[in-house]
């Protein structure tokens, strides 16, 4: 008799914990799901869309100027589009997070920052006037870069949210 | 004495060692040696089955189950959220109007009236190269209650894939003025006012042809955005100096 007994209290132990870890799963599972969709882990995702081989000169018309830029000698230009959402509640007043390039070596690689259109001072209304990204929206954003001839693949690294840990992608070139 | 076949306690002399219960004859001087007698002869004595090892057996296997569920649960859905999040389309719905179409948002009515080209950067001066300036007129109408929270995000205009955002009204409103679209509109009107007809401001690029201007539909607690619900997008066209059908007399 003791000894169902002692079976009978270890039987209801189990059913119990069990069903105790069961809804703290069930509860975790969901708590996580809402809060991935109101206040997201991360503020963006990037993926590479594509990337394009510019060649040794980048010319853009802006208004009535032709803007130009040559690269160094032994480089090629390219043209990196990455898909860019904000899955964050926030708005982000650029076309999504600062992305750094890097090859293997320090100079494999080179974002060309001083394209565009160059004036001595702010054009009216210019902050309200620059790239945007609002909440729950995708971009296709473009990064231009100098590589290095012979480099056949370096990284993009960013940040989704100002906490997270960083994010490493792959650009493969010609 | 103890029947060694039932278990039963009788008075052997009473019954002359015949078990009173199931019949069998046990010998007094010797029950174990009876019963070892017995189980040679091949026979064996019904086990009655353990009371409590199936439920014991099933509560393991409960509690087993149920740790399985709970460390894959989050795993699997997990998976599924990275997934959605890394297709890179859009997170939020977008439900389109034509200009002129009342639409809801927030118990508020919202109708796009009116979108004109005010000005490019050959006849303004300041104005970035190769941009243009326009403006959209918005009508609205809500309870204008201030304790409803029921604030308007700030829209934004979606324009050959990118985005911009509305100019600030503290920043256009001497041009507003100097263009005759006012009032300007900001995240506040709609939360004091019953009714609203007024312009916002943006700044595109001169070859753009169509944009969108977009509204955020959103859950707000207190002053924050708790949930973005929907966007609503008003399609209009630049190719006009106007878009819309009803001419109003500016300010």
């Amino acid at each position: 008799m003791k000894h169902i007994k002692w079976k009978l209290i270890l039987s209801i132990v189990f059913l119990v914990f069990g069903i105790q870890i069961l809804f703290s799963g069930i509860a975790y599972t969901f708590t996580r799901k809402v809060t991935s969709f109101s206040t997201a882990e991360q503020d963006c995702t990037v993926q590479l869309a594509e990337v394009k081989k510019i060649g040794s000169i980048y010319s853009e018309t802006i208004g009535d100027e032709t803007i130009s830029h040559e690269a160094d000698a032994g480089y090629t230009i390219y043209e990196i589009i990455f898909s860019v959402t904000n899955v964050g509640l926030e708005e982000y007043y650029s076309e999504g997070p600062d992305i750094y390039f890097e090859g293997y070596e320090y100079s494999d690689v080179c974002e060309l920052w001083d394209l565009g259109y160059d004036s001595e001072e702010d054009p009216l209304f210019y902050y309200d006037s620059q790239p945007y990204l609002p909440a729950g929206r995708s971009v296709d954003a473009s990064y231009y870069v100098q590589v290095k001839d012979g480099v056949s693949e370096f990284t993009a690294s960013y940040r989704p949210s100002y906490d997270a840990d960083e994010v490493v992608l792959s650009i493969p070139v010609e | 004495m103890r029947c060694f076949n039932c278990n039963k306690n009788f008075d052997y002399d009473k019954y002359y060692g015949i078990c009173p219960k199931c019949g069998c004859y046990n010998k007094k001087e010797s029950s174990q040696e009876q019963q070892q007698q017995y189980e040679n002869t091949g026979y064996e004595k019904k086990k009655s089955p353990k009371k409590g090892n199936a439920f014991l057996a099933f509560s393991i296997v409960f509690f087993v189950v149920c740790m399985v569920v709970s460390v894959l649960l989050p795993l699997i859905t997990a998976g599924s959220t990275v997934e959605s999040e890394m297709t890179g389309e859009e997170q939020v719905t977008v439900t389109t109007h034509e200009s002129n179409e009342e639409f809801r948002l927030q118990e508020l009515t919202l109708k796009v009236t009116e979108c004109r080209i005010l000005d490019d950067w050959t006849t303004l001066d300041g104005l970035e190269k190769g941009r243009k300036l326009i403006a959209v007129r918005v009508e609205g109408s809500g309870d204008g209650e201030y304790e409803d929270y029921n604030r308007l995000a700030e829209p934004y205009l979606e324009a050959d894939g990118h985005f911009r955002p509305m100019l600030s009204s503290y920043d256009f409103e001497p041009y507003a003025r100097m263009y005759k679209t006012m009032p300007l509109l900001d995240e506040t009107d709609l939360m004091l006012d019953e009714t609203v007809d007024g312009w916002y401001a943006f700044v595109v690029e001169e070859d753009c042809s169509a944009v969108q201007i977009c509204f955020e539909e959103c859950e707000w607690e207190d002053w924050n955005k708790e949930e973005l619900l929907e966007v609503h997008a008003v399609s209009l066209s630049l190719e006009n100096e106007t878009e819309g059908g009803t001419e109003h007399e500016a300010y």
